[in-house]
């Protein structure tokens, strides 16, 4: 029977390994990993020059010590150098962390684990990415729960790593088509803007609702979109003749709406095409949806009702934000002009 | 004839045709709702959202013969069944069967725009196609030709301006952005000879004012020996959306003559 070469071995230990450890979940709570394969959970109660002392169990030697890890993310690994370990502090606890086999820190704000692979949503540009589930040597998510692969490839990789705030940044790549993930992220992040906007639009067409607070709703509903300038296209199947508003038009012509309030109420269905990249370096994409529109009376009966079909430009593009007083790129879908279709009354 | 009857009958079953609906998720699931969304039943590609919504709710698997015949407008009562049939054959039942790309340059938007020229209503026809950019790695729809009888202009247009690749969506909105402020685009629209620079300049003048976009059509010209056209068909049925609405059987020399008649290009580019 043919050997398996060394190296086949060792991936297939590591793949076996990520079974165990990386789809299983890691409480929050202190944990030290041992020399001998050992996991002992316990609290930490201090590390001094030789030993990691813990409440209730017997102490651990340094000689020992794989990797220890705190409730609250923290990190204790061993050193070379006289201090003999050193903590690296979970200080930035917002964000999951994602270590990787070469002692890269990404700051995440989502990360999913499906098929081996890791998806993530980079903190530091919004932008999606995967990593294979090999390059992964520690995951610290923000609520002090972390996922790992084998004790002493991340204690190898954490060697290299001088904080736990120093964040590495992948730059995306570019291509017409965002990638899988990108795309099921941003088109998740268009669909809830366009109800964002339908929501505001309940607002704006609910004659009890408070002056101020429609102003507000205004304003929210303006952010949502790429600029100021971008047009809602409104058509009737029973007229020839498209009405044209500015998105602020279009929001105060809703307020106009002579009903005591209005439900729209979504189809469960919305079609998103593939986004693609424009020559400006933005993406751009199609919402397709369908909403039924019922406006009331003042005795709360619908004196009107109809279907209305929207299709939504949206635009994924990069946009600055001051964090620490830093400004950090990121990217995020805006919409943009909107063909609405009042196709027929009810 | 017998195998076409039984497909259309057979379309008829599972995707539905003209059957009157109301308002439900279904008949919004199985409206072709943008070209794009075309392109993929066309091309039966895995995750489209009718094939997800039939196998969600029906357990249905459905073929690409069976998408492809969805696709026809059923309302027309003039479709030649041998035609048909024979494009069945060409699309489907081929070793290598030909696929759509919304990325292939031989697919045009035909964009009737209506406007008002010296005091009278007129109609104007821009002819867009998508614009790889290799170098940028980026995709636009650009103005490939036009016509405005009115202004004695016809023909191929070699311009810069482009428009988002999504625009198609909003049947080109984005034109009302242009013709806004039409002085803006000029620089871009080719030389002062070029159509478009003399349509924007007389827009400039306030000769000629843009109401809105009367009328789009795609014109699909990437299957060897086919032409078809793509029309919007909005009503209350499973069979509405974009759909095919002519059906052309078309050679090399039959395409150029279609190229230069329905959409003033005389060189393919």
């Amino acid at each position: 029977m043919t050997e398996l070469p060394t190296d086949m071995i060792k991936l297939k230990f590591r793949l076996l390994m990520l079974c165990v450890f990386l789809f299983s979940k890691g409480y929050a709570q202190d944990v030290v990993y041992t020399q001998e394969g050992k996991k002992v959970e316990g609290k930490i109660k201090t590390v001094n020059t030789t030993q990691v002392l813990l409440e209730s169990k017997q102490p651990i030697n340094l000689t020992d010590l794989v990797i220890g890890i705190k409730a609250n993310g923290d990190v204790l690994i061993p050193t070379d150098k006289d201090a003999a370990c050193r903590w690296l502090v979970n200080e930035d606890k917002q964000y999951h962390k994602i270590i990787t086999v070469n002692a890269e820190v990404f700051a995440a704000e989502k990360v999913d684990i499906i098929n081996k692979k890791v998806a993530y949503q980079d903190y530091l540009n919004g932008r999606r990415f995967v990593l294979d589930a090999l390059e992964v040597a520690l995951i610290i998510y923000n609520n002090g729960i972390y996922k790992m692969t084998d004790p002493q490839i991340a204690r190898k990789s954490l060697e290299k790593v001088k904080d736990l705030k120093t964040y590495t940044s992948r730059k995306p790549v570019s291509s017409i088509e965002l990638s899988p993930e990108e795309q099921d992220y941003f088109s998740r992040r268009a669909r809830k803007k366009t109800e964002a906007l339908s929501l505001y639009l309940s607002i704006l067409s609910d004659a009890k609702a408070d002056e101020l607070y429609q102003d507000d709703a205004v304003t929210q509903a303006i952010g949502l979109f790429v600029d100021e300038d971008r047009l809602v296209e409104v058509t009737s199947l029973n007229s020839d003749s498209a009405r044209y508003y500015k998105i602020d038009q279009y929001l105060n012509h809703i307020r106009m709406l002579p009903y005591s309030r209005v439900e729209i109420l979504w189809n469960q269905i919305a079609y998103i095409n593939q986004i693609k990249r424009a020559a400006d370096g933005n993406y751009y994409g199609l919402i397709s949806i369908e909403q039924i529109f019922r406006g009331f009376n003042d005795e709360n009966r619908v004196i009107y009702e109809d279907v209305t079909r929207k299709n939504l430009q949206v635009v994924v593009k990069p946009y600055n934000q001051m964090i620490d007083g830093k400004e950090i790129q990121k990217w995020d879908v805006f919409l943009s002009d909107i063909g609405v279709q009042n196709t027929s009354s009810l | 004839m017998k195998l076409l009857m039984g497909l259309l009958l057979m379309a008829h079953i599972t995707l539905g045709q003209n059957t009157p609906m109301h308002f439900d998720d279904e008949n919004f699931a199985y409206k072709v709702k943008q070209v794009d969304e075309f392109i993929e039943r066309f091309n039966n590609t895995n995750e489209t959202l009718i094939k997800d919504y039939l196998k969600d709710r029906y357990q249905l698997e459905v073929s690409r013969e069976q998408l492809v015949i969805s696709l026809f407008d059923a309302s027309n009562p003039g479709w030649n069944r041998e035609q048909v049939s024979q494009f069945l054959e060409d699309v489907v039942h081929q070793k290598e069967p030909p696929y759509l790309s919304f990325y292939d340059q031989d697919w045009y938007a035909k964009v009737i725009c209506e406007g008002v020229y010296k005091e009278e209503k007129v109609n104007f026809t821009l002819v867009l196609s998508i614009k790889n950019n290799a170098h940028k790695d980026a995709v636009n729809w650009g103005i490939n030709s036009m016509e405005a009888t009115f202004m004695g202009l016809s023909g191929d247009v070699d311009s810069d301006i482009v428009l988002p690749p999504n625009s198609h969506g909003t049947d080109f909105l984005e034109l009302k952005h242009i013709f806004s402020a039409p002085q803006d685009y000029m620089g871009q629209a080719g030389d002062k000879s070029s159509p478009i620079n003399k349509l924007l300049k007389s827009m400039a003048k306030r000769e000629l004012a843009f109401k809105q976009v009367k009328k789009v059509s795609y014109h699909f010209m990437q299957l060897d020996h086919w032409i078809f056209k793509v029309e919007e068909f909005d009503r209350m049925e499973k069979n509405n959306g974009w759909l095919i609405s002519e059906l052309l059987p078309a050679g090399t020399a039959e395409k150029a003559k279609y190229l230069k008649s329905q959409l003033f290009i005389s060189l393919a580019k």
